[in-house]
């Protein structure tokens, strides 16, 4: 409405449809009110006929009900119960007036019946009462057993001559003929007219259903009483106009009045109403359309010069500076258009200073930009480039960016790593991990672990297993902003595939050098102990000869003890060097570095000249780190080896100890490679010569060597340097000439985490009773005197023995005695076939035959299993005590759990 | 170009003198068209002025005084107590005023004929919370489906009450009534079907036959049994009196009346007799045009809380269809297996069927001329003015 011509055109229509529309309203009001009463003055005078004859048809029925009175036959006081049937009997078949007719005497009691359906056999109803009193009465409409419809009953006293009583004769009438005339009516095509009697019930409808429903239970008998005429809704909210027409007692002679509802849809009423409104709405279009146009044209005239301005302003709006409005027309208009092009001029001027300046400063903005992006894209490629496989994530777990790497390192399938939330990246990566599930020391656990420590900062390694076997590098640390908040975590992963394996060959080599150089030492000890060996065995072969009773020292049994135990001190010698120098597999895990202490301890109590003193010192609340065991066992051989050559001729203290020690910031920046925190340290001191300043500061390079040509490699310190930083610790060194030296090892503590459960052999059962028995047994071993050896003892205990030199002759025997052998004792290292193939086919030829493993090299259970696919009944490690192998033996034969020996 | 000029003065003078002209015209007009239309006043329960009641229709003395003690306490909601003896008095009295009553009790048979009268009043099932306390075995049987109509009240059978002094250790069969030693102290009831459910078990034919030869003979055996053993026959409560006295030593009798009964003479016992029983439960419904319909749908609520129910069945020796009062009944009721009739024993039973027009004129036939016997007129005559068949036709 804010144009003047919408103004001007809204006047015009105002003043030209208000009296159209006021008069249009009041027409149709008028014509509907005078249709809706001639609605109901019809359905008035159709209501009042129909209730007159209802009047009617009850009229006739106590007309009916006189015709009986006046029957001589049923009010002879002389006639009999018989006869009064008889009549009955007529009547009923004669007429089609009554359904029925039945006779009672006075207490009720039912005397003849023209018929037996629910006569009542006894009479207590109020109309019966009335009729003992003399009185004849019609009762309300009701239902009968079987019978279809309503029936009015009427009842009539009679007198009984023979016993001098009054008789009731009952007879009941069809109420049908009201309800055809109710049903013949016809208003509209929805009307109809509905009988209600006084408790609002429905005597008469179309709907037979309905029959003694309640009409609608929120209007009684008085509201039609009162409210004769009017609109109805229904409960469905349907209107209806209505006319009430009331029945008193004297029409329907029942006792109560009833109610006749003449009816018919509002909707019909309405029909003829709209009508007349549609004429009247078409009169109206026709003028509105007239007076629109008109309108039209007035405004339009009227508004023309205003609206020439308007788009002259809209044209300079849109930037046509050079438009003019002509200065003619009226005076106020000239001024307007006047002023209107001076402002024009002067706008024009102000923008053209405003555009020169805006584009000196979108191309400096456009430069700078420029080099933003470039130095963006350099960055990028710098950090797409790297080794390191990068990713940042934001403490709500979004990830902020990661570079390519770590798609190629994780084998991520997702283009856009940085879509992905952290907890899906985890789960999408975790099964890549050689340990796989969530522990806290597993790469998940780890992750997750960090995630929720904002301050933690790690450097750790992690195994890969897919896409394929990887160690990686792995350091987080947070991310903080300029103002030291932190807004994400840094995780930078290096592939330090390549350099483990060179590190793992490396240590190879270093721990068979390690071996050679221990073996000077133990080659002197095993010769020492083979001289014992071998000169007791001849003392013994010489006074054994016959006449030589010797005694004493010389007594064979106990020359011969001797050997044996100089023999078990070589054969302990031996299973230690096994032990170190096995190849075993990279694992790092947390652990308590007490027991690599002790396991070096005893290696070195064997294999070091015995006049060198060697103490432990761990302490026992050590905390736990992350670390190979077998590595860390390594490190600290070797420096116990270096000690060792310097200490004197004449021997002396190698100290090696643990402690539990916190880093400070300023000790982590003293000493290289240092960080700070809690940290392990495994110390080894000797009292030997010491280093000079210059020496030490060489130690840890590689190949320098203090020894002599031929005595080292000089790779011990530098592979234990690295064996240690690989663990994230560091290893110090402090010494002083002809005091002693000490190397500190450091290793960070493992966050959160508790050492595994020592899985450590259990302790020997306590050895049983020794057994023999009568059992068959197959020896199998390539070497003719370890055959031998095991058959006398065998023997001894008293089994049966069948000897095999490799395992095809050992598979033979097998075949060519089934059944009769009952055990094998079998050799691993042998020709032809070897041990494990020899026995898988056992395995799979004779599966309950038992199996005992004897080598003299250290097997692993497991490995075992995973070669061979089964395990052995047991196993028996060479050299044998004859008591370990009798009862290990005898305990499979018992079914006893195998000792693996 | 001159503006055209417009004059406001007149413009705002015209219209709305117009409008107050024609809107003075509308409101006329719409005032004469509200008058005709009549305002939607609802009735409800009358708000009379007298302190609220209700009208109970039922058996004389078959419901716990204490319990209706109760809900008039509760509620302030007086009984008017009115008592029928039996069927054909409660369907006279109610056809004749079906506004003079609220809430009826009626067994099942009787509920299945006011509901063909069109007595009753549809239940408007929301308006009784407590209607989850019934027991669905009790509900949606054959003569209300969906209850629509009522409510199970009580539970029992339809057996023999006797003189355990008179009669020791009778046989439990329907015979007893037969018995020719007994003659002068046999007693029935005049409910049709009960009496004839008794005979027809006796000659070994289903409760609710259908069979016009089983049902003649039925009537032959209790027309015989009227004239030679001298039956008497009575309502409910006056086989409990001739128990009491003595006047009769055994009879057709409702379980829960014997029992009722040996509170005032310990001699008399029940059995349900081996050939089977009636089975039946007595409801409450409400009168198609129930003058007090609020009150009256307290009252039924009020039957159905557990300590109402329980209360009845004590007091009447009758099992309740209410699942919540069990732990309410008394010990020695629920242990009694001639009131909480075991399954097998109930298994025999049935209920009183919905019944043909055909049977019905038999029956009504066969009883009018037993009362004719027992009122001492000749039986023969009685015979000879039995109608011809064809009657029944139309």
């Amino acid at each position: 409405m804010n144009s003047i011509r919408k103004r001007v055109l809204a006047a015009l229509l105002l003043v030209g449809l208000l009296p159209l529309a006021i008069i249009f309203f009041s027409t149709q009001t008028l014509t509907s009110r005078a249709l809706y009463d001639s609605e109901h003055d019809k359905l008035s005078e159709i209501g009042h006929e129909v209730g007159r004859q209802v009047a009617g048809i009850m009229e006739n029925r106590a007309r009916d009900l006189e015709s009986l009175r006046s029957n001589p036959f049923l009010v002879d006081p002389s006639a009999t119960p018989e006869e009064r049937l008889k009549e009955m009997e007529r009547l009923v078949g004669v007429y089609d007036l009554f359904t029925d007719i039945s006779l009672y005497d006075k207490n009720g009691n039912l005397v003849n019946s023209t018929t037996f359906v629910q006569p009542e056999l006894v009479e207590r109803s109020v109309w019966f009462t009335r009729a003992l009193e003399g009185k004849v009465s019609i009762s309300t409409p009701s239902a009968l057993l079987g019978q279809p419809g309503l029936h009015l009953t009427v009842y009539l006293p009679v007198l009984s001559k023979a016993s001098n009583e009054r008789h009731v004769i009952k007879a009941r009438i069809p109420f049908a003929s009201v309800w055809n005339l109710l049903d013949s009516v016809v208003i509209g095509s929805g009307g109809a007219v509905i009988l209600l009697d006084h408790s609002g019930n429905i005597l008469s409808h179309r709907n037979k259903a309905l029959i003694y429903e309640k009409f609608d239970e929120r209007f009684s008998h008085q509201f039609w009483r009162e409210n004769d005429r009017g609109t109805y809704t229904d409960p469905r909210g349907i209107p209806y106009s209505y006319v009430a027409v009331p029945l008193d007692e004297l029409s329907t002679r029942v006792g109560s009045p009833w109610t006749l509802l003449a009816m018919q849809p509002a909707s019909e009423v309405t029909a003829i109403v709209n009508q007349t409104l549609s004429y009247q709405l078409a009169a109206a279009a026709v003028t509105l359309i007239f007076a629109s146009a008109l309108g039209f044209f007035l405004s339009r005239k009227l508004a023309s010069p205003v609206i020439t301005a308007s788009k002259a302003a809209q044209r300079v709006a849109d930037g046509e500076l050079d438009i003019r409005i002509p200065e003619t027309g009226p005076i106020e208009m000239q001024e307007m258009a006047s002023s209107f092009n001076k402002m024009v001029l002067e706008v024009t001027d102000y923008r053209e200073r405003l555009e020169s300046l805006v584009d000196s400063r979108t191309t400096k903005l456009r430069e700078s930009q420029k080099e933003l992006q470039a130095l963006t894209a350099q960055l990028r490629a710098t950090y797409e480039s790297t080794q390191e496989a990068i990713l940042v994530v934001k403490p709500d777990g979004t990830i902020l960016t990661a570079n390519k790497r770590i798609r190629e390192f994780f084998n991520v399938q997702s283009e856009d790593v940085w879509r992905m939330n952290f907890n899906e990246f985890i789960n999408e990566v975790h099964s890549n991990f050689d340990n796989e599930d969530s522990a806290p020391s597993s790469p998940t656990g780890r992750w997750t672990f960090y995630n929720s420590h904002e301050d933690g900062t790690a450097q750790e390694e992690w195994k890969l297993k897919s896409p394929g076997a990887r160690s990686l590098a792995v350091y987080t640390a947070p991310v903080k902003n300029n103002s030291g908040e932190e807004f994400a975590r840094l995780w930078m992963f290096r592939d330090l595939t390549e350099t483990r394996e060179l590190e793992e060959s490396l240590r190879q080599a270093q721990k068979l050098e390690a071996v050679g150089r221990l073996a000077g030492g133990i080659a002197h000890d095993f010769n020492n102990l083979l001289t014992g060996i071998i000169g007791n065995l001849s003392l013994a072969q010489m006074n054994s000869e016959p006449g030589n009773n010797a005694t004493g020292d010389n007594d064979p049994k106990k020359l011969i003890g001797s050997a044996k135990k100089a023999g078990q001190r070589a054969a302990e010698l031996v299973k230690q060097l096994l032990g170190f120098s096995r190849r075993t597999h990279l694992q790092i895990d947390a652990c308590n570095l007490n027991s690599v202490i002790s396991e070096v301890r005893d290696l070195l109590v064997h294999t070091l000249d015995p006049r060198i003193r060697i103490e432990a010192l761990p302490n026992d609340k050590l905390w736990t780190v992350n670390a190979d065991a077998n590595q860390i066992e390594q490190v600290i051989m070797n420096l116990c080896v270096n000690a060792r050559d310097a200490l004197p001729e004449d021997g002396g203290v190698i100290r090696i100890s643990s402690e539990n020690i916190d880093i400070s910031e300023e000790d982590a920046e003293r000493i290289t490679g240092a960080t700070p925190g809690p940290c392990v340290r495994l110390s080894v001191t000797d009292n030997g010569s010491g280093m000079s300043d210059e020496i030490q500061s060489k130690i840890f390079e590689p190949f320098f060597t203090t020894k002599e040509q031929g005595k080292g490699t000089g790779l011990g310190l530098a592979t234990s340097y690295g064996i240690v930083r690989q663990h994230g610790g560091w290893i110090t060194c402090t010494s002083k000439l002809g005091k002693g030296t000490t190397f500190h090892v450091y290793l960070p503590q493992a966050y959160n985490i508790s050492p595994k459960e020592d899985k450590s052999a259990p302790t020997n059962p306590s050895s049983p009773p020794l057994a023999g028995g009568d059992e068959t047994i197959l020896l199998v071993d390539d070497e003719p005197i370890v055959r031998a050896v095991a058959e006398g003892v065998l023997k001894q205990f008293g089994y049966q023995i069948l000897r095999a030199s490799d395992g095809e002759e050992a598979l033979k025997i097998c075949n060519d005695h089934p059944g009769e052998i009952d055990l094998v004792l079998l050799d691993l290292t042998m020709p032809k076939l070897s041990g494990g193939d020899t026995f898988r086919k056992l395995r799979e030829t004779h599966a309950d035959l038992p199996v005992v493993i004897c080598s003299g090299y250290l097997v692993d259970p497991d490995l075992f299993e995973k070669e061979t696919g089964s395990r052995p009944d047991a196993f028996v490690q060479k050299p044998y005590q004859i008591e370990v192998l009798a009862s290990t033996v005898r305990s499979v034969f018992d079914r006893a759990p195998a000792a693996v020996a | 170009m001159k503006p055209v000029a417009i004059h406001p003065r007149t413009g705002h003078l015209v219209a709305p003198l117009l409008a107050a002209i024609f809107s003075l015209f509308l409101a006329a007009c719409g005032k004469d068209q509200a008058a005709q239309t009549p305002a939607h006043t609802t009735t409800t329960d009358s708000p009379d002025s007298s302190p609220p009641s209700i009208v109970l229709l039922i058996w004389d003395d078959y419901i716990a005084p204490e319990v209706l003690e109760a809900f008039t306490t509760d509620t302030g909601i007086a009984i008017d107590y009115r008592a029928f003896s039996d069927t054909d008095e409660l369907v006279s009295i109610l056809k004749s005023n079906p506004d003079h009553y609220d809430v009826i009790v009626a067994d099942d048979s009787v509920v299945h004929l006011l509901r063909e009268f069109k007595l009753l009043r549809r239940l408007d099932h929301d308006r009784l919370e407590n209607l989850g306390n019934l027991d669905p075995d009790y509900l949606n049987l054959h003569f209300d489906p969906d209850n629509v109509y009522s409510l199970p009240y009580l539970w029992g059978t339809t057996g023999i009450g006797f003189r355990a002094d008179k009669v020791p250790n009778p046989e439990e069969s329907w015979d007893l009534l037969w018995d020719e030693s007994l003659k002068g102290k046999i007693m029935m009831l005049q409910e049709r079907h009960e009496a004839y459910a008794a005979v027809l078990k006796s000659l070994g034919y289903a409760l609710n036959s259908q069979d016009p030869n089983e049902l003649e003979q039925a009537s032959e055996k209790l027309i015989r049994q009227a004239a030679d053993l001298d039956v008497q026959y009575g309502d409910d409560a006056d086989v409990r009196q001739a128990l009491i006295d003595g006047t009769a030593w055994v009879a057709l009798c409702y379980s829960g009346d014997a029992f009722y009964a040996a509170e005032d003479n310990e001699n008399i016992d029940y059995f349900i007799p081996r050939e089977g029983a009636p089975l039946w439960i007595d409801s409450f419904v409400l009168s198609r045009d129930a003058p007090n319909l609020e009150h009256a749908y307290r009252f039924l609520d009020y039957m159905m809380t557990p300590e109402a129910a329980a209360g009845n069945a004590n007091y009447l020796f009758y099992g309740s269809p209410n699942k919540a009062a069990h732990p309410y009944l008394a010990e020695e009721l629920v242990n009694d297996p001639r009131i909480f009739v075991p399954k097998d024993r109930l298994a025999q039973c049935d209920y009183h069927r919905k019944l043909s027009a055909a049977r019905e004129t038999i029956i009504n036939n066969g009883l009018r001329q037993v009362f004719k016997v027992i009122r001492g007129e000749d039986e023969d005559e009685v015979a000879a003015s039995t109608p011809a068949k064809s009657e029944d036709n139309r």
